[in-house]
């Protein structure tokens, strides 16, 4: 057993016990604060209504948050590049744009925005690999090109939200990473892509350490490099899409919780994921509950949280990565 | 009997033949060496026969069956490749060895207990048992290409193609490899084909040489028969003093250090 | 006989360019006038100025709300292109820019927490305190990069952190303070909608002597290309040149963000946009002429869009900038591959 097997129980354990811890209390904390004890057995329906609510919330934002976390992991590792993100690179506004469009001007159905998402997300990403020439070892280039890309969808939509037939407000909460509007459907929807997903992916966890090997050492060692990668980005894909079905577009969750995570446990691939799911999710949740409990009755999104909290998590872990403390 | 047989093979390299109707055959439990000057194309023709590159005309063999009819873990349990350079990724060394056992692994399974006990005989075959678990990437240039060969011993296959094996390593590194390389052919029945730049080192250690220039084959056969001086002479178009020892060759393998 | 010919067609060249761009300027200022919620025609508009009415709507709706925003977008274009070309010069990064450093959205916010502490603050004491600000936050995030020891993509990284945080931020104040948010109308995306001849006035004054600094400072802008050494062995005090350049793209930054909001993006797009004709030579007169050649189009292009509720033209100039900056990352990193 080696030590690093050690720090990741160690690490495991602490992070599921503070997210359950979290998710208690995000049940009793809000604009009405609910003491759990005496509820859950007296017969109030409109408190029973408020907790199911919640409960709701809280999985989403631990399912979407967790899932986005491990599809970032995952780009980073194929990518050999640990400033890729989801959000930074743009993959997020893409899926974004997609369901707005088709909710602004079409159907509204979950699972048609569910396929439409991680289309979204492999589109985005590709169009990235596409305009950077195919040349990821360049950072700075992939990073600005997909920051481009990012700002620029932001843009249209807000085009669009601006011009909508419709009332805006249900846009906005999708944009800016809120939990506000969570819908039954959805989180069936992501629940559901949870637990495909994340199977899955600890299964073929094995094969993203041959992504750090060159392609002649690959081929000699009998790897289909090609299939592997593109299996990879599939599944990194759906992993994002489904979280961008539930909660939009969320800020810097992608770059810091696979990087704390990796601060954490260093990064062997399948304890990675577990921890980035768990960070993702933890960060998310919390993200949701301070946004609800702030200023109550107003309700900050989520969305912005992430932002406020991840941006000094960003600096503290690139300063870290800089210092050379972390692989 | 030849076991890797390469028929009317051409390759074009920038809209020119690299190689035009090549035929070779290479016998099998031999070492082989390749050597040439740079450029003519040793290199182009491991990567051929590893399955890197794909002729444009032409069929390689490997025990009577073509090379591209092999699915890729099949293929990988028979030959593995040892490139020319290649940057390490950040794994211990232990983890980077490990991947050498890929191709006899399922889709489930983790690494048995026989495979743990093939990756520590690659490493102390090596002589790298004081580093395993320091990064890869971190090693010294003669660790590193130690590294590189424990892999391809990990993967435990019949045929190694290596590709200049000896670069980076200090003299007494160099002869250790070069018995190592002995000792595998005798007792582990390996077949090796390999690019050299020392002639005296190909001379005592081979079974065969060839002389290749310009993706053309000069000559091939036994070291005594094709190591002379007009046969050097033809290759880098040079006049070399060669010394070889009287006595006949490969009194190498008689040093026995296994 | 050849020669000479060659150094004035040389000079032709720029002196075409300059001239097709105030040019240019003219007729989009003349555009923007003619359309916009009631669209005037020319005859129109001339007779206006001429018989001076002032109680006419159409005077009203010409000289105090369209020639204002006119000229605001003149001089944000022609400062915003300054600020990045002259950012660009001091760190020798030729994708360097005021938004990537966190400093636009950081003054933003300086701007909004000044109109949610002191609502009846005017635009004078707003604009002090957005530049202590600015200042500020460009110290900070000095200081961070100096104690990492990043590369160039750890300090556009850090600089897109501090962007995000500030935006958020300030949305989140947004959202907070509903009350206030309308007396604050500050547009997150670049708005000239709104712009008053008071504040024409108050800008014009840092505008002109801002500039009038950096046209006297333009001969040494080239001399920012070298590197310490060579630059110490010509006699040339490098470090003070940058320090002066980088405080007027700081200023440029922060005057022209506090009254029109973030413009992203722009600043890096405009010296590349004009390097080709150009060449090396007074960048600083092209980039403010094209700059605001740039902005005004983009202004235009907010009236015809919807004239009725008119996008922020911080959009559509971030709609027109990010394909550019596109190209430009694939001319500058992938050229040889």
């Amino acid at each position: 057993m080696r030590i690093a097997d050690v720090n990741v129980k160690k690490y495991t354990t602490i992070l599921s016990f503070l997210l359950l811890v979290v998710f208690v209390a995000g049940l009793s904390l809000g604009t009405i604060n609910i003491n759990l004890f005496q509820e859950i057995f007296s017969h109030h329906e409109d408190m029973k209504f408020i907790l199911q609510m919640r409960i709701e919330r809280e999985i989403m934002a631990i399912c979407c948050g967790g899932m986005l976390a491990t599809g970032s992991a995952m780009l980073q590792d194929l990518t050999g590049n640990k400033m890729v993100a989801p959000d930074l690179i743009g993959m997020t506004s893409v899926a974004c744009l997609l369901i707005i469009i088709c909710n602004l001007f079409w159907i509204k159905s979950p699972i048609l925005n569910e396929l439409l998402a991680i289309t979204g997300s492999a589109l985005g990403f590709l169009a990235c690999l596409f305009l950077a020439k195919n040349n990821i070892a360049n950072r700075l280039g992939f990073v600005l090109i997909g920051v481009s890309i990012s700002f620029a969808l932001s843009a249209v939509m807000q085009l669009l939200i601006l011009n909508a037939p419709e009332s805006m407000d249900a846009y906005f909460h999708f944009m800016t990473g809120s939990l506000y509007a969570t819908q039954f459907e959805t989180v069936l929807i992501v629940i559901s892509a949870v637990l495909i997903a994340l199977p899955v992916c600890f299964i073929i966890s094995k094969r993203f350490l041959v992504f750090s090997l060159d392609s002649a050492t690959c081929h000699s060692i009998g790897v289909s490099i090609k299939t592997y990668r593109i299996s990879s980005f599939l599944l990194a894909a759906f992993l994002v899409g489904s979280s961008v079905v539930g909660v939009g577009h969320l800020g810097f969750l992608g770059i810091v919780a696979p990087n704390l995570a990796r601060l954490m446990v260093g990064n062997r691939p399948p304890h990675i994921f577990i921890l980035s799911f768990l960070v993702g999710g933890l960060i998310y949740l919390f993200a949701d509950i301070l946004g609800r409990c702030l200023i109550s009755p107003v309700e900050i999104p989520a969305g912005m949280l992430t932002n406020i909290l991840g941006a000094p998590l960003f600096i503290y872990i690139l300063f870290k990565y800089y210092r050379g403390q972390y692989e | 009997m030849s076991e890797i047989t390469l028929t009317h093979v051409t390759y074009y390299q920038n809209h020119k033949a690299l190689f035009d109707n090549l035929n070779l055959q290479l016998n099998k439990k031999k070492i082989t060496c390749l050597i040439g000057p740079n450029g003519s194309g040793k290199s182009t023709l491991l990567k051929l026969i590893a399955g890197l590159l794909q002729a444009s005309l032409g069929e390689i063999t490997l025990e009577a069956k073509s090379i591209s009819a092999y699915s890729r873990k099949d293929f990988a349990k028979k030959l593995a490749y040892l490139p020319q350079q290649c940057v390490l990724p950040n794994l211990p060394l232990q983890e980077y060895v490990a991947l050498g056992r890929f191709c006899h692994q399922t889709w489930f399974a983790n690494l048995q207990e026989e495979d743990h006990n093939i990756i520590h005989q690659a490493i102390a075959l090596t002589d790298l048992q004081s580093l395993m678990l320091q990064p890869v990437n971190t090693l010294s240039g003669g660790q590193q290409q130690r590294a590189r060969l424990a892999l391809i011993l990990a993967q435990q296959s019949e045929y190694l193609l290596l590709d200049e094996p000896l670069t980076g390593l200090d003299l007494k590194q160099q002869i250790k490899m070069l018995n190592l390389l002995l000792y595998l052919q005798k007792h582990h029945q390996k077949t090796i084909l390999m690019t050299l730049h020392d002639i005296h080192q190909a001379a005592e250690i081979s079974d065969e040489v060839i002389f290749i220039k310009n993706g053309v084959i000069l000559n091939h056969g036994k070291p005594e028969e094709v190591i002379h001086h007009e046969g050097l002479y033809d290759l880098f178009d040079y006049h070399f003093e060669i010394n070889f020892p009287r006595n006949g060759y490969n009194n190498f393998g008689h040093r026995d250090c296994y | 006989m050849n020669k000479r010919y060659k150094v004035i067609l040389n000079f032709s060249k720029q002196q075409f360019a300059l001239s097709i761009g105030v040019i240019l300027i003219i007729f989009l200022s003349l555009y923007n006038l003619q359309y916009g919620v009631t669209h005037y025609e020319l005859p129109e508009i001339f007779s206006a100025l001429w018989h001076r009415n002032e109680n006419a709507i159409i005077f009203i709706t010409l000289f105090k709300i369209r020639l204002p925003m006119i000229l605001m977008a003149i001089m944000a274009g022609a400062g915003m292109a300054i600020a990045g070309l002259l950012l660009q010069k001091v760190t020798q990064n030729p994708l360097a820019c005021p938004s990537l450093t966190g400093m636009e959205y950081g003054t933003a916010l300086c701007v909004i927490l000044v109109y949610l502490f002191l609502p009846n603050a005017n635009r004078l004491h707003v604009l002090c305190i957005a530049l202590l600000g600015g200042v500020f936050n460009f110290i900070l995030i000095q200081c961070l990069i100096k104690k990492m020891g990043v590369s160039l993509i750890g300090i556009t990284l850090i600089g897109i952190a501090f962007d995000a945080l500030y935006f958020s931020v300030i949305q989140a104040i947004l959202i907070a303070f509903p009350m206030q948010a309308q007396a604050m109308l500050y547009n997150l995306n670049g708005s000239i909608q709104g712009i008053t001849v008071a504040d024409i006035q108050l800008t014009f004054i840092f505008f002109s002597v801002l500039l009038t600094i950096t046209l006297l400072f333009s001969r040494r802008l080239n001399l920012l290309d070298l590197d310490d050494n060579q630059a110490a062995s010509l006699g040339f005090n490098i470090f003070k040149y940058r320090f002066i350049m980088l405080a007027l793209s700081l200023l440029f930054t922060v005057v022209m963000t506090s009254m029109i909001g973030p413009l992203l993006f722009f600043s890096l797009i405009v010296p590349h946009v004009v390097k080709p004709f150009s060449g090396n030579k007074n960048s600083i007169v092209f980039c403010a002429v094209f700059g605001a050649v740039l902005l005004l189009f983009a202004q235009l292009l907010t009236q015809l869009i919807t004239p009725q509720t008119p996008p922020p033209v911080g959009i559509i100039s971030l709609l027109i900038a990010a394909p550019l900056l596109i190209y430009i990352t694939r001319q500058y990193f992938y050229a040889n591959s």
